[in-house]
């Protein structure tokens, strides 16, 4: 056992109290690097069993949250690796099970137009239920983005740097999530 | 622009106009890229409409009741409860097998 600093142990504290500590947090990160919900609190699960075995390693030179982040980070660089797959493949473009695009890039089908104001949907509780019922369908890390900045009001530049990536995989995020809303919305609200 | 993209109006695709017409909701676009998606959206009435309904979820988004926001927006992001005491059990088991 190696000799560690009494901030060290304090801060590791009780295992039993992790997962209401720092579960949401891990979540968070987790989301915002692969696409689905289950596998994101499958790698959060195995990051803090690792954790557990390996607790003895933490020094106190970094917070612990760090610390949990930085195996959580391992964890997903390994599930990529054992995928045969770079986590950049989450941002690389022609991915979307639903495409809309031609190879060429023109929409597939011409859209319909939208008769409503936002103000009018703004007020219809059953619209934000259907809205509810397609943004449940998002991969994890659009709906992640698409919450942060259409819901919960935070500039781009602030999602960014919360969720750790890019400018650029931000707007990437973005367009997906705007994409599939719209269709999956057109289909459920507007063309009823 | 990616010039492999093959070029339907305009030197930008729907592709290409959707996302500046995305992006557009969340900074300036530069002088160049406005004047490439206005000229695309011009002629091309599904990236016309694709750019106003993104923007009617945009607004109706920040118009949405705060109380509705809570109630089916506010915990996305939050690990669920049987995964939460799943790794609680898994915790406390690995603590007595030790």
């Amino acid at each position: 056992m190696s000799i560690k600093s009494a901030s060290a142990s304090e801060q590791i504290g009780n295992p039993a109290e992790w997962v209401d500590r720092y579960g949401d947090l891990l979540l968070r990160f987790a989301c915002s690097r692969v696409s689905d919900a289950e596998l994101a609190e499958d790698l959060v699960q195995e990051t803090f069993l690792a954790a557990f075995r390996h607790r003895q390693k933490f020094a106190g030179d970094s917070s612990f949250s760090t610390w949990l982040v930085a195996i959580l980070r391992r964890k997903i660089a390994d599930h990529y690796r054992a995928a045969g797959k770079s986590p950049e493949y989450l941002d690389s473009s022609l991915i979307d099970q639903q495409e809309q695009f031609n190879p060429k890039g023109k929409w597939l089908t011409a859209l319909a137009g939208w008769r409503a104001t936002p103000a009018q949907l703004a007020e219809n509780a059953e619209f934000w239920l259907v809205f509810q019922g397609c943004f449940g369908g998002l991969p994890v890390h659009l709906a992640q983005a698409f919450q942060l900045r259409e819901v919960a009001h935070a500039s781009a530049e602030d999602v960014s740097r919360q969720i750790g990536i890019t400018p650029k995989n931000l707007a990437v995020r973005l367009h997906r999530a705007r994409l599939l809303l719209r269709q999956c919305l057109d289909t459920k609200w507007f063309s009823h | 622009m990616n010039k492999h993209a093959g070029i339907s109006l305009v030197g930008i695709t729907c592709r290409e106009a959707s996302r500046l017409a995305s992006e557009a909701l969340d900074r300036e676009l530069s002088r160049r890229e406005r004047w490439a998606l206005r000229v695309h959206t011009f002629l091309c009435r599904s990236c016309r409409r694709f750019a106003k309904q993104a923007a009617i979820l945009h607004e109706a988004a920040a118009l949405m009741p705060a109380q509705l926001r809570q109630e089916l927006f506010a915990e996305t992001t939050r690990l669920s409860a049987t995964r939460r005491e799943k790794i609680k059990r898994l915790l406390a088991d690995a603590a007595t097998s030790e």
